[in-house]
């Protein structure tokens, strides 16, 4: 493996990219940030990442529309997309995997489960 | 350098020696000061020029436990060098000298030195000791000053450098503070200048600069070339006070009269004359100066000693049986050396008469009280007559009858010689015993006792002119012969001879011989100048002697009346040879002339007086109108008062006289004479005596009075008569006018008695009814001088009493004095007690503001515990009134008093503070402080009580812990997992969320430090959390919230939870952070397999 598989985190709440960053670093996979939609897109675009962590619940754009967005456009939509969330509701997981949301992870979330859920999307 | 050394030394002794040269004063000038002496001092040194070439030095009565600031004050106004003297201390010009308390200080060879003081008597006289002293080593470079004081110190001291031939100043008595020192050196009458001390300095300066005063003695010849000035002066001299020095020593008139010339600044003797002229006072302050005698009284004590031990009894062994003691004190001065003898011989008489009788003397045993002694004056003559007649009925020392003749030339030394009135320092040369024995002490000194006073007879008196006493036992002469020239001395010498008794004594001054005359005096002792009469011939006595008038003193001639006074001795010859052709003359031209003074008594007589005069047998008396017949007595003495009334001739012809056979008709001419009339008046009395040696002195009458013993007794008041015959003279003692009475008779036969029909006719009844008349005014003139001597003695009482009232008064006045300066510094000490009073007011006003500002109440309690004083802010609490003021705390009963009694108690046993919080009524809080009350010697006494009302901060104490248990209530029901921590990250509280998080119990957690690795939590990384990344280090370094502080707490490696913490922090009162409150958020987490396992299969 000389590429090390790079993961985009959109996530507004810094103490999840934190946590994600020290997480990922000890697995060798270099995360990417972007704290709210828009950024996570333009980041997405350029990056191309393996992977993308998706929260749901942030300011302006809700996760839905970027999982949208990033389903609509051609050179993004084969990136699996995680959906990183508070919300437990069983719509919101079932809408999100009708979207086209690869997995889906609660939050709090637990650290050896999503980096398993992690690493089987991941080359 | 060798070389130079030696000169070097040579001429700084050069220097030192030659101003030592300069060093030495022109004179010496003394100053005696006391009370008052120190602004005189200021003046004087204020117009002294600090270049006068003198030292001074200052004696003044110092306190001795009490700093003297002389130097310093008197540091002021000089420029010379002032410096108070030390042992040894030599005299320098331009100096000041101060004595040190507590010493005496003398001069010897210009040395100052300094004894300690005498505890003789308690008596200290500084003054007069230096002076003395001052007067010895100085002699007439010895300037004397007295200033104002109380007392008599320095009087003696100006005397003996007067004596010296030094110049003396005393401070005029109206401008010093106090005159009593002025005043008794002034009475000296030695004193040269009187005058306020501005004026001092110039004429010191005058004086010492004068050519004979202030070079040394190479004047003797300037004087002598002016000699026949100098004759003159004498001349004038001797025409003024009938007293001739021209054959006085030379150097001793010289030196005087020089001395004066000083003084009057005449800078030749031809100046001085023409000065005498426009100032006859002149001549008294000059033969004053001449005649000064100082005497003291046991002067050389020694010689004195002897005197008493053989001389004296000598004396009274020679006259065992005349009874009768005789001394005569030549240049008696003022008296002292007369007392001083009478004093002793009184001694003597006292010791025998214990010896006769076993008894003390009357005289000393009881204490002399005037009215007492106003009574045996009245005795002492008849008793001495009665002891006299009947020996052995009274004590044996009473048989003698002692006199002391006391002369002198100067009449003014005399008078004051005669008052027996001395100064205070005289107790210094006086025994103890002696001075109480025989003196008084009054305010000014001590006064001889009266007994003493009678021994002694005070006469003005040339020795060298005026005939001598006669019949001596003793004759003192001393330091007399010393000023007369070798011829002079001579001629006294016989004097003294002639009038010494066989075995008589002489008593010379310690430098005097009896010169030629040694064969006719033998020494009694080698050393002492006592010598004896041996009775062996008569030295030829000068010639003017026997001419010896009854010395008239001539009304003092303003102006030299020069050749009368030349001529004077050599026509008394030439008088006496007048004298008799006269009498001769007289004789031939009446039967009888008698010369009788106004009172009768007969002075003179011409022709046949035996026809007439019949001297009864008895008592001699020289009353005329006894000792002519009954007939005539009558007669003569109407006679006689008559003509001194009218002052005309009486006259009464044929007077029958009958004799044994014959019948006389007398006339007598009572007439007035003119020409004697002008003699002075004083007291003048006769003693009628005739001595024995009347014929060498060429009397020829035998019932001539002798005229030597016609003294002149000064005026005291209380002078006695020693003898009852001329007590009548007392009543005529001014009339000193003489009559003549001219007896004239004519004979006729006894039977032819009745034909002849006298004049003037007596019957015998008339005769007898005159008679009794006379005895009845006799009576009556008793009467009233019995009664006059009654007066007398009241008098004298109410002087007395009147001196003590003026004493006491003095005193009272000088009290007032202090009492006006103690009144002053009252008055200082009031105001600045107003002051601070005023000062404490304020501050109590002050205090008062703020204990009623502070609303804090207080309550002074005294040792008894009973109040003494509360602020107003007690009363809301405790109902105190004024009247409790004084009232014990026990009396009251308050629910806040009931709670702090006990404590009360404690405070003052234990002397400690006690706060405690108490509820008064309501809900009303208050801090009690209870304090030990601290005098200013830090002594507890009493308790302050102080009230705090703190019911406010109670409530907001209460709100704030109710706020607190609601706040606890709400974090701990809280969902999130939260702790506070303090200022180092102590856990002080923790929720149940996070007790159940962490699954341990609040016991646990308490104090534990939430991020150690005790409670497991750690970073991300699983270091442990410190240094700087410590969540409360960041807090307390930014003050702000931190969040998303993210931790991970893990108690296995696999089973871990990461938290989010959002810190607070919690301030304090000075704003610091002392703590937070800490939220923990999970954010994610790792179960370990099973449970995960657990979870999936779930």
């Amino acid at each position: 493996m000389t590429q090390k598989p790079r993961v985009l985190i959109i996530d507004d709440d810094a103490a999840n990219r934190e946590l994600i960053d020290v997480l990922f670093c000890r697995e060798n996979i270099i995360p990417l940030f972007a704290e709210d939609g828009t950024t996570g897109l333009k980041k997405a675009a350029e990056e191309i990442p393996d992977l993308i962590l998706l929260d749901i619940f942030m300011p302006k754009e809700d996760g839905f529309d970027v999982l949208f967005r990033l389903k609509q456009n051609q050179n993004l939509r084969r990136i699996p997309i995680v959906i990183f969330t508070i919300l437990e509701q069983e719509e919101s997981r079932k809408k999100a995997m009708e979207m086209g949301a690869a997995d889906y992870v609660t939050k709090p979330f637990d650290i050896k489960k999503t980096l398993d859920i992690v690493k089987k999307y991941l080359p | 350098m060798t070389d130079i050394l030696p000169g070097d030394n040579k001429e700084s002794q050069e220097k030192g020696d030659s101003p030592n040269q300069t060093d030495a004063p022109k004179h010496i000038v003394g100053i005696g000061a006391s009370a008052g002496g120190l602004d005189a001092l200021l003046t004087f040194f204020n117009h002294m020029p600090k270049d006068s070439g003198l030292a001074f030095v200052i004696i003044q009565h110092l306190s001795p436990d009490h700093k003297s600031l002389m130097g310093e004050l008197l540091a002021k106004r000089t420029e010379m060098e002032i410096l108070e003297v030390r042992d040894g201390m030599e005299a320098k010009a331009d100096h000041v000298y101060l004595i040190p308390p507590k010493k005496n200080l003398t001069v010897f060879n210009r040395k100052l030195l300094l004894a300690s003081l005498s505890h003789h008597r308690g008596l200290n006289l500084p003054i007069d000791v230096f002076f003395r002293s001052l007067a010895e080593d100085q002699e007439e470079k010895a300037i004397g000053i007295i200033l104002s004081g109380t007392g008599s110190d320095g009087t003696r001291g100006i005397m003996a450098i007067k004596k010296a031939g030094g110049l003396v100043i005393v401070q005029d008595e109206k401008s010093a503070q106090f005159d009593g020192m002025p005043k008794s050196a002034i009475n000296t009458g030695v004193v040269d200048f009187v005058c306020i001390p501005e004026q001092m300095p110039e004429i010191i300066l005058n004086y010492i600069t004068h050519p004979f005063i202030g070079e040394k003695r190479k004047h003797y010849e300037t004087i002598s070339t002016q000699e026949t000035d100098l004759t003159k002066v004498i001349a004038l001299l001797r025409s003024r006070t009938s007293v001739d020095f021209t054959y006085y020593k030379t150097s001793t008139v010289v030196r005087r009269i020089e001395r004066r010339m000083g003084i009057v600044q005449a800078a030749t003797v031809k100046e001085y004359l023409d000065y005498l002229v426009d100032h006859p006072e002149e001549l008294d302050s000059l033969y004053k100066d001449l005649l000064i005698g100082v005497t003291r009284f046991f002067r050389d004590k020694e010689e004195f000693e002897f005197l008493k031990n053989r001389i004296v009894p000598g004396i009274f062994e020679n006259n065992k049986k005349e009874k009768t003691i005789r001394v005569w004190v030549v240049g008696c001065a003022s008296g002292e050396e007369a007392f001083t003898i009478a004093i002793l011989l009184q001694n003597y008489m006292d010791s025998l008469y214990e010896k006769e009788t076993g008894q003390k003397a009357l005289i000393e045993a009881s204490p002399e009280d005037l009215s007492q002694a106003g009574n045996l004056q009245r005795e002492n003559p008849k008793n001495l007559d009665a002891n006299l007649r009947k020996p052995g009925e009274r004590g044996y020392s009473r048989k003698y009858e002692v006199k002391v003749f006391a002369t002198d030339i100067d009449k003014n030394a005399i008078e004051k010689a005669s008052l027996g009135h001395y100064p205070d320092g005289i107790a210094t040369d006086l025994p103890d015993d002696l001075l109480e024995r025989y003196f008084i002490k009054t305010d000014e000194g001590y006064k001889v006792r009266r007994h003493i006073r009678e021994l002694v007879i005070f006469a003005s008196q040339n020795v060298l002119r005026d005939p001598p006493f006669t019949k001596l036992d003793l004759i003192t002469c001393r330091n007399l012969l010393i000023y007369l020239q070798p011829n002079l001395q001579k001629d006294v010498m016989a004097i003294f001879h002639f009038s010494l008794k066989d075995k008589g004594y002489l008593f010379l001054g310690t430098s005097e011989t009896v010169g030629d005359l040694s064969g006719h005096f033998i020494p009694v002792d080698r050393k002492i100048k006592i010598f004896q009469h041996q009775g062996v011939g008569a030295p030829p006595i000068k010639d003017s002697l026997r001419l010896a008038q009854p010395q008239v003193y001539r009304p003092k001639s303003t102006q030299g009346n020069l050749n009368q006074t030349m001529v004077n001795i050599k026509t008394s010859r030439q008088l006496e040879i007048q004298e008799r052709y006269y009498q001769d003359l007289i004789n031939q031209l009446t039967e009888c002339a008698v010369i009788v003074n106004a009172d009768g008594t007969l002075v003179e007589t011409f022709g046949k007086p035996d026809r007439f005069l019949k001297q009864k047998p008895g008592k001699v008396n020289l009353d005329i109108t006894k000792m002519v017949g009954t007939e005539l007595s009558l007669a003569l003495g109407t006679g006689l008062r008559n003509a001194v009334k009218e002052k005309k001739m009486i006259q009464y012809d044929d007077i029958p006289v009958y004799g044994e056979e014959t019948m006389r008709l007398t006339s007598l001419k009572i007439i007035p004479l003119q020409g004697l009339e002008g003699r002075k008046a004083l007291d003048v009395y006769e003693t009628g005596k005739t001595g024995n040696k009347e014929k060498q002195t060429g009397h020829e009458g035998e019932t001539r009075p002798n005229q030597y013993e016609q003294l002149y007794r000064m005026g005291t008041e209380e002078d006695e008569i020693p003898s009852g015959q001329s007590r009548k003279t007392v009543y005529a003692v001014s009339q000193s006018q003489k009559l003549m009475v001219v007896f004239h008779s004519k004979e006729k036969r006894k039977k032819k008695q009745h034909e002849t029909t006298p004049v003037i006719p007596f019957s015998r009844e008339k005769d007898q009814h005159l008679l009794d008349l006379e005895k009845e005014i006799q009576y009556t003139r008793e009467n009233l001088q019995t009664t006059i001597e009654e007066l007398q003695t009241a008098n004298e009482e109410l002087q007395a009493t009147n001196e003590e009232l003026l004493a006491s008064n003095e005193e009272l006045q000088s009290t007032n004095e202090e009492l006006n300066s103690v009144n002053e510094e009252l008055n200082t000490v009031n105001a600045e007690y107003q002051s601070k009073i005023t000062e404490l007011t304020e501050l109590n006003n002050d205090m008062d503001n703020l204990l009623r500002s502070t609303e804090i109440g207080t309550i002074f309690l005294d040792i008894n515990l009973h109040i003494r004083k509360f602020t107003p802010a007690v009363v809301k609490e405790i109902n105190l009134l004024r009247q409790d003021i004084g009232r014990p705390l026990t009396d009251l009963s308050s629910p806040v008093l009931n709670s702090i009694k006990e404590d009360v108690y404690h405070v003052l046993r234990n002397v400690e503070k006690v706060e405690k919080t108490i509820q008064g009524e309501g809900e009303r809080y208050y801090l009690a402080q209870m304090l030990p009350y601290l005098d200013e010697h830090r002594n507890c006494g009493g308790v302050v009580i102080s009230l705090v009302n703190i019911t406010l901060q109670k409530k907001a104490e209460k709100a704030l812990k109710e706020q607190f248990d609601v706040m606890k209530q709400v974090l701990e029901t809280s969902p999130a997992a939260t702790i506070m921590v303090d200022g180092k990250g102590r856990i002080t509280f923790a929720n149940k969320a996070f007790q159940n998080t962490l699954q341990m119990d609040i016991q646990d957690l308490k104090d534990q430090l939430f991020d150690s690795a005790t409670l497991c939590f750690t970073n991300l990384n699983g270091d442990a959390l410190d240094g700087e990344n410590r969540l409360i280090t960041r807090i307390k370094t930014d003050r702000k919230p931190v969040e998303k502080y993210l931790v991970r707490f893990a108690r296995t490696s696999e089973d871990e939870i990461i938290f989010s913490i959002n810190a607070n922090p919690t301030f304090n009162q000075q704003h610091e952070v002392d703590g937070a409150v800490l939220t923990f958020t999970e954010i994610a987490h790792r179960k370990p397999e099973k449970t995960k396992e657990q979870k999936i299969t779930t």
